[in-house]
């Protein structure tokens, strides 16, 4: 049975602006519904880029401007 | 075989378990310190009975902890996405400032003893933002006045939700209830026009045929006399 690819956030996302844990509305596109960071395949991030994100939205969950769960 | 000479085991180091991880870049110290952006978290009871006093709370705590404010300012108040001590909603307070190497265990123990205190957090950082020393002077300004937070209300559960949508779905009902009376009212008050504008006309008509009614009598026992006279097929 195929698997099917959900498409990617945006193209080339490396290029957008510096990821930061106060850009709340940024981070929000890279969460699913249930509030859990997107996979790699779906941000479309490199593997820097993905850590950071992580980073930045693990630091926003931590000062309560993201959930946890959703 | 004795000759051997044991040699010292080396130090227990776990460099060889991040050698193929990459770590996120650290940044710069310079010569005073390291340049943190603190970003805390203040309780909004704090903030509502005076914001320079909360913000005192924290620039105090940092100065004494040898640290050299470069900007401070309110970030937002907003809801938190989930209750922390039990607060719904906190004012969040950012700074940056240079702190000597070595004070920052201290400062973080300090804030964790003061209870107006939340939750922080303090990064490392190369420089400080442009628009930052623009966005808290601009606060300094004695002019400038900081809004009271909302009140923090109690956290809406599924059970009020489901109270909600049962008395939004009673409102709904009883604005259809009273529409329809309205309606019917409405409707009434026409008809009772229409009834009176007709009624004036009749009792015009009425006013105007009782001369002939009154008339009639006599005609119709004229007419029952000739009738009597003139019917012997009757009798």
């Amino acid at each position: 049975m195929p698997i099917k690819k959900t498409l990617p956030i945006g193209s080339n996302n490396c290029d957008d602006p510096k990821i930061n844990y106060k850009d709340l509305e940024y981070l929000g596109k890279y969460l699913t519904p249930q509030g859990q960071i997107v996979s790699r395949r779906r941000s479309n991030f490199c593997t820097q880029c993905q850590k950071e994100l992580k980073q930045a939205i693990k630091r926003a969950r931590h000062l309560a401007l993201l959930p946890f769960v959703a | 075989m004795h000759d051997a000479v044991p040699q010292p085991l080396e130090p227990l180091t776990f460099g060889h378990l991040l050698k193929g991880r990459s770590t996120l870049p650290k940044a710069k110290e310079t010569p005073l310190g390291q340049i943190y952006e603190g970003m805390i978290l203040l309780d909004n009871n704090v903030v509502r009975a005076d914001w320079r006093k909360a913000k005192a709370i924290v620039t105090d705590t940092l100065t004494k902890y040898e640290a050299t404010i470069h900007t401070a300012r309110r970030w937002d108040e907003r809801a938190l996405a989930y209750p922390i001590k039990g607060n719904q909603r906190a004012t969040y307070f950012l700074s940056y400032f240079e702190l000597p190497n070595g004070h920052s265990d201290e400062l973080r123990r300090a804030l964790d003893l003061n209870a107006s205190v939340l939750r922080y957090l303090f990064l490392a950082v190369d420089e400080i933002p442009e628009e930052e020393s623009d966005l808290a002077s601009a606060e300094d300004d004695s002019a400038h006045t900081v809004d009271a937070p909302p009140a923090d209300g109690p956290r809406p559960t599924a059970f009020d939700e489901i109270d909600e949508a049962r008395e939004s779905e009673r409102q709904r009902v009883r604005d259809e209830e009273d529409g329809a009376k309205a309606a019917a009212a409405e409707r009434e008050a026409e008809s009772a026009e229409k009834s009176d504008s007709d009624s004036e006309p009749e009792a015009e008509a009425e006013a105007e045929a009782k001369p002939e009614t009154e008339a009639k009598p006599e005609e119709a026992a004229a007419t029952t006399a000739t009738s009597d006279g003139d019917s012997p097929q009757e009798s």
